[in-house]
């Protein structure tokens, strides 16, 4: 029989038909950070957190794909203290784009995706100015992982090389050959989300061929990179990455007091690991002394400082050093 | 001078720490409080999705799964029992119907996707099955 622990569903659960009531929930963690007075503040939270309970972080790792390392010489390279990728490639503007994964565990695409629209626009010194697919990565490139399930960054950025990818924007947008498919999803009424209608998650299919109304054939409208690789864990190789080639695509270990960022810089002070998580890393900086990196994230504008976030630079905090990947447009 | 770019490409200086899933799932302790509210919200959206008179209750978690999405992604297996609650009468306790021709249960499996940072919570995915009903203990 079941041998799994017996839920306690005393009398606070009420089997009642009403919506539970989030918003009576404590928001405990939120005010243990901003009490804190540490170098970032926590948003509202409806969430209450056991803080007793430290989970193991993230289960089981799979092992990804390997790239080839890249080390740069930067001997007479002269790296500024402060570097914002938005300021310095003004003509590019998917740089300032902040995209949303919705309910997919497709973060590992879209830091990839948005990184290399990024790219292709520097590389072509604002020329080609496309947003790259996040839907025909997470769609077609099976040997990245499991679609909305996970995967990796790594994969990701073989895959341009090989395979490709194809424009596309936002969900809804009708912006290049394959915009996104999984909705954002808005509750509020006035939200700057579209109301949710089915029920997504699940992987799209891999289509290979534009949306209606779009008139190069898909094919035609592959992007191909002509290197992938990964770059050294070490502040100034990556530094000497984004200040050179553009925004890298990172991954760290996320804890449940990140979902409740809202400006500052980050670092981990709170919660169990959730997982992996992909983002696209676009510059750094110091903010009031605390070195930190510049990071956008995909879960849409009104999370964080407008859908960006600030995390500690240079101890390889949840390791976010140790995970850069990114590649140079053909 | 050097080239100012001296660029190595070698599988030799292989990517040491190997490469970890993004965005994949990890099973958690039932006792999780976020994963608690997200089964109140899908047994209550049960509830109202059915013409069963009675209300049902989930009386044993088998396992939950967490996913970072944009937010929170729970998979939430429960068994799912009848009570003796009817759905229109507000009640404090509703104790599961036992040993009674009504007595009926179901496995379920509830997706529910929780954004803490506006509070959005959905019930993407309900599947349940009936199930033999478990002899008391």
């Amino acid at each position: 029989m079941f041998r799994a622990a017996f839920l306690l569903l005393a009398a606070g659960f009420s089997v009642s038909l009403a919506r539970p009531h989030l918003h009576a929930l404590s928001s405990e963690m939120v005010n243990y950070i901003n009490k804190l007075n540490t170098t970032w503040k926590a948003g509202h939270n409806f969430r209450d957190v056991d803080y007793s309970y430290v989970q193991k972080l993230c289960g089981t790792m799979l092992k990804g794909p390997k790239l080839p390392l890249m080390v740069q010489y930067a001997g007479d390279l002269k790296l500024p203290k402060n570097f914002d990728s938005r300021e310095q490639w003004p003509n590019c503007p998917t740089i300032k784009e902040i995209r949303d994964q919705g309910s997919c565990g497709s973060c590992w695409a879209f830091g990839a995706a948005e990184a290399i629209s990024d790219r292709v626009c520097i590389h072509s010194q604002g020329k080609v100015n496309v947003e790259i697919s996040s839907e025909d990565l997470l769609t077609c490139c099976d040997s990245c992982g499991m679609g909305c399930n996970g995967g990796y960054p790594s994969a990701a950025w073989g895959y341009w090389t090989q395979e490709g990818l194809v424009t596309g924007g936002l969900y809804n947008s009708h912006i290049g050959c394959r915009p996104y498919t999984i909705e954002p999803c808005e509750h509020h009424v006035n939200g700057s989300r579209p109301p949710c209608s089915g029920e997504g998650g699940d992987t799209p299919q891999c289509v290979q061929q534009c949306e209606s109304g779009y008139s190069p054939s898909y094919s035609q409208d592959k992007h191909y990179g002509k290197t992938s690789y990964s770059v050294d864990d070490s502040v100034e190789q990556i530094q000497t990455e984004i200040f050179k080639n553009g925004p890298v695509e990172g991954a760290f270990t996320v804890y449940e007091d990140f979902l409740m960022y809202k400006s500052g810089v980050y670092q981990h002070k709170a919660g169990s690991a959730v997982g992996g998580h992909a983002i696209k890393v676009l510059g750094w900086g110091e903010q009031d002394g605390v070195a930190y990196w510049l990071c956008a994230n995909s879960w849409n504008t009104d999370w964080g400082e407008n859908g960006f976030f600030k995390i500690l630079r240079g101890e390889d905090h949840c390791g976010i050093e140790s995970e850069i990947v990114a590649g140079i447009p053909k | 001078m050097w080239k100012s770019v001296l660029i190595v490409f070698s599988a030799l200086f292989a990517f040491e720490a190997g490469a970890q899933l993004m965005g994949g799932w990890t099973t958690i302790d039932i006792s999780d409080p976020g994963a608690q509210n997200a089964l109140n919200f899908a047994v209550a959206q049960h509830n109202k999705g059915t013409n069963d008179m009675y209300v049902y209750k989930p009386t044993v978690v088998t396992k939950v799964q967490r996913q970072l999405v944009a937010g929170y992604k729970y998979i939430i297996n429960a068994l799912m029992e009848r009570t003796s609650c009817r759905k229109q009468v507000a009640a404090e306790t509703c104790d599961t119907i036992q040993d009674s021709p009504l007595a009926r249960s179901m496995d379920c499996t509830f997706t529910v996707w929780y954004r803490p940072w506006d509070n959005f919570i959905k019930v993407t995915d309900q599947s349940c099955q009936t199930s033999e009903q478990p002899s008391s203990v």
